[in-house]
């Protein structure tokens, strides 16, 4: 099977709080970009489709230079190519995303499955895969956990409430992953990384789209309105009746 | 009388057919080198000048057995048994120069003082000796000791070599009346008992000549035997002192990865010959297993095991990868802490091996133990491994007034404070004590601040060298950009690595850790320090004692300033790991923990206050000594802090 697994790197999401500051933009200062963690999942699920069906992957990211350390570790981890969408760091409407990575799979020549992670770990929306797969026109299965292949077909498993559930998808199609176990991403052979290093990365220029801009970006005001409530049990018990009693009479339970 | 004399086989008279076995002996002997022969020649070269600390461990460790005798009762037996079998190897030659090239050397005071009274005293104490290890090993039956049907053959066929051969020197001085016969005290003594059991002459001459077939073909058996069996370290153990490193290989191996055509060791021929003649060394005394951490908290590592394992290995499947044999439970229960390779007396080095597989298993294969994975990726990622830190390089210092370094400026003394100080909120006090010392002392002194970088020293340790090796050149530029006149760390690991690692990066900076430092600043007055009244124990971090010998500074600083100091069951160069080591402190360890055993040796000491030195040490130790019940736990720079003399203080601030 041809793979084509799209990948982003972010703002590191371990960095300490106020490491990155909201003012007007996003100041990211000495914060470290990595590999966003769902990407992670969606790279692991491109190796194992592609180990499975003696097929190969390409690795596609959207953005800046910064981009490129996500492509390296698809190449680390066996993407037969890697493609970069030039394009400013920052906030990407999803929609023009959707669309520049839908011309990149066209230039990479398509493929039988499109493989994103759940979200990107940044801005959290969520969306790009499903509007992929819409303006593909191709069936969209999201928050796959594991993936088997039959044949030409896919057999694909997601987590749902008390159990799992499993359906044979035929390819073309595409898919989203969030983790699960099967989904940790391996680690690549140091090996394969000291060629990943040396591979080029293809650069294609965007096309102009119209795009959602963010005007201004601001940092959540933090207040602290915890209380502790000490004393021993039963002192602590009426605090706590106390407290609940003032606050549904403030109204804060409506 | 004449000359004292004794005639050689005078009661063997075809005592020529002897050479026969001889020749088979030699034969078989030469055969059993040839073969361990083949598995060192696999090897890679090892890099032998300079000579002289090499001869000088190899007369201390292999002539004078120093290591050995550090366990006296086993130690001095075992000495006891190489001084008088070295005796009786000499006396066997002087038979064979008078026996067989006819030199008039087994005569007169000689004889009578060498060839009889100090041989019959060597076999004595080989006797004795060799008592004292049937006793052990099966009277009291220490755990680590083995006891297969070679343990027990080996120490009795020598009993058995010796007794008969007072039996045989005794039946000859009863038949012929030897006038020197009283030299040859033991002998002797038998032989008076002979008269009072009205033995005749024709009957001890019978089973005199019987005994010293038997005695012969035992005593070539059991040379013959010597390269198939463990015996064999009598001569593979000097081997294995010789090449060993003489500074205890606590530095690395920093290997050419990019030449490199496989990365780490999974093949015998990844091995140095040090490390394949260290197979062949090993006597199985089992020291390294009684003193091995992940040995005494049940993981599934034993270092002799592992030598054992490759030493099977080498000789059953010398072309099967090392992966076959040692699996990764194994490899990766190792906590590096040296204990096992101080505790060896024969200098097997251990950890280079584990080391060395694991750099196989993760760089060629992308294994690694949950935990440790995650760690490794934070350094590669984000440049220190504690995952989920809620806290930036420079965090710990806010509020004080301590300057990072910028570039084109100066820096007296740069305090290195490591990931733990930086993120680790325990470690972030210590960093704070260490630096306030520093300012109190008046020192000119910077941090790098966001400049600082992981060491790699989990990397390393836990065998991603590829990392480790970026983070060296990387850190290495940096400091020789800023060119401190000094640097102060308070990790042992930030120590080993600053200061002895990263010379193989062509760094060559003066580094100290901060006991030593501030132990001086005590001596010359820079600090003063009000006397304490606590009962305090001192936990030595490997990293820091074994590693890089700094075992009397920190309790020099106790001394002054905490109070009484009392010993763990285990301390210096003894001193038992706290389970951090070897990446474990990024890991899940189940019970029973590492950290609790040594914890409970330090609550036994029934010390108010348990001290440290290194972050990793104070955490694990923090956890096990709360488990365990005992008292508080801190770093010799918050026991002095808090101590520090007022004056001292007012002028800096106290927190």
């Amino acid at each position: 099977m041809r793979i084509i697994c799209f990948l982003k790197a972010i703002l590191d999401p371990e960095a300490p709080p106020g490491a990155i500051r909201f003012a007007g933009k996003v100041e990211s200062g000495e914060v470290a970009t990595v590999l966003g963690p769902f990407e992670g999942n969606a790279l692991e699920l491109s190796v194992q489709i592609a180990q499975a069906s003696a097929g190969g992957f390409v690795a596609v990211a959207m953005g800046d230079a910064a981009q490129d350390i996500a492509l390296r570790k698809a190449l680390a981890l066996g993407a037969e190519r890697a493609v970069r969408v030039d394009a400013p760091a920052g906030f990407q409407d999803p929609l023009a995303v959707a669309r520049r990575l839908k011309a990149a799979a066209e230039e990479a020549g398509g493929a039988d499955v499109y493989v994103f992670g759940r979200q990107a770990g940044d801005w959290d929306m969520g969306v790009t895969a499903g509007l992929f797969a819409g303006l593909m026109d191709l069936p969209f299965a999201p928050l796959v956990q594991h993936a088997e292949v039959v044949g030409a077909n896919l057999r694909l498993r997601r987590e749902i409430a008390g159990g799992y559930e499993e359906s044979l998808r035929v390819a073309p199609l595409v898919v989203s992953v969030t983790n699960g176990p099967l989904t940790l991403m391996r680690l690549p052979k140091v090996k394969d990384v000291m060629l990943a290093n040396r591979k080029p990365i293809d650069v294609l220029q965007a096309a102009a789209e119209p795009s959602l801009e963010i005007a201004e970006i601001a940092q959540a005001q933090v207040t602290r309105q915890g209380r502790m409530i000490t004393g021993d049990a039963a002192q602590q018990a009426a605090g706590l009746a106390a407290e609940l009693r003032r606050f549904l009479v403030a109204g804060g339970g409506n | 009388m004449g000359i004292p004399h004794r005639v050689v086989y005078w009661n063997v008279p075809g005592h020529a057919w002897m050479y026969l076995p001889f020749a088979i002996l030699v034969l078989v002997f030469v055969y059993g080198v040839w073969r361990r022969w083949r598995v060192w020649a696999l090897g890679r070269r090892v890099q032998l000048r300079p000579w002289r600390p090499r001869l000088r461990r190899l007369l201390s460790h292999a002539g004078l057995q120093t290591r050995v005798v550090r366990r006296p009762l086993q130690g001095y037996a075992h000495l006891a048994l190489a001084v008088a079998f070295g005796l009786l190897f000499i006396g066997t030659c002087v038979v064979a120069l008078k026996a067989d090239f006819g030199l008039p050397v087994m005569q007169g005071a000689f004889y009578l003082w060498f060839e009889s009274a100090t041989l019959d005293a060597a076999g004595l104490a080989g006797i004795v000796a060799l008592a004292v290890f049937l006793i052990r090993r099966y009277g009291l039956r220490p755990w680590a000791l083995g006891r297969e049907p070679a343990d027990f053959l080996v120490p009795f066929t020598l009993l058995i070599i010796l007794i008969t051969g007072f039996v045989l020197q005794s039946l000859r001085i009863y038949a012929t009346h030897d006038p020197w016969g009283a030299y040859s005290f033991v002998g002797y003594g038998l032989s008076r008992l002979y008269a009072d059991m009205h033995l005749g002459i024709p009957a001890a001459l019978i089973i005199h000549r019987s005994l010293w077939w038997f005695h012969l073909l035992l005593a070539f058996s059991f040379l013959g035997a010597i390269p198939y069996s463990k015996l064999f370290h009598l001569f593979m153990a000097p081997v294995a002192i010789l090449l060993s490193d003489p500074a205890g290989a606590t530095r690395l191996e920093t290997p050419d990865l990019e030449h490199a055509e496989r990365l780490g060791v999974n093949m015998l021929s990844d091995l140095t010959v040090k490390d394949l003649v260290d197979l062949d060394a090993c006597t199985e005394c089992g020291r390294c297993e009684e003193v091995c951490p992940a040995t005494a908290s049940g993981k599934p590592l034993s270092p002799k095991k592992v030598i054992l394992d490759l030493r099977e290995h080498a000789h059953l499947r010398p072309q099967e990868p090392l992966t076959a044999t040692i699996k990764d439970e194994t490899l990766f229960a190792c906590t590096t802490c040296r204990a096992c390779m101080e505790a060896c007396p024969v200098d097997i080095e251990h950890v280079p091996k584990i080391v060395g597989m694991r750099r196989f298993r993760v760089m060629e294969e992308g294994e690694l133990p949950a935990g440790l994975a995650e760690a490794v990726q934070g350094i590669e990622e984000r440049g220190h491994p504690f995952r989920g830190a809620q806290a930036s390089r420079t965090t710990w210092l806010e509020g004080l007034p301590l300057k990072e370094w910028q570039p084109g400026e100066s820096c007296e003394t740069l305090l290195w404070v490591g990931c733990a100080g930086a993120f680790d909120p325990r470690a972030q006090k210590v960093a704070r004590a260490l630096a306030q010392l520093l300012l109190a002392m008046g020192e000119d002194v910077k941090v790098l601040g966001r400049r600082e970088s992981c060491t790699g020293d989990p990397a390393r340790r836990a065998g991603q060298e590829y990392l480790y090796q970026m983070q060296a050149e990387a850190n290495v530029k940096t400091l020789t950009e800023v060119a401190p006149r000094r640097i102060v760390t308070m990790c042992p690991h930030c120590l080993h690595q600053l200061g002895d690692e990263y010379r193989a990066f062509g760094a060559d900076f003066e580094v100290v850790h901060h006991s030593e430092y501030l132990q001086q600043a005590l001596v010359t007055g820079r600090l003063r320090a009000a006397a304490g009244g606590r009962r305090i124990t001192y936990h030595d971090p490997c990293y820091l004692g074994r590693y890089e010998g700094v075992f009397a500074a920190p309790r020099e600083v106790l001394r002054t300033a905490g109070g009484e100091l009392v010993e763990m069951a285990h301390h210096g160069p003894d001193s038992f790991c706290c389970g951090a080591g070897g990446g474990w402190a990024f890991r899940e360890e189940g019970p029973p923990r590492v950290n609790r055993l040594r914890a409970k040796e330090a609550v036994a000491t029934g010390a108010e206050l348990v001290a440290t030195g290194c972050p990793f040490c104070l955490s694990m130790l923090t956890d096990g000594v709360k488990a365990e019940g005992g008292g508080e736990v801190q770093d010799i720079a918050e026991i002095l802090w808090a101590q520090l003399a007022p004056e001292v203080v007012s002028e800096s601030g106290r927190e």
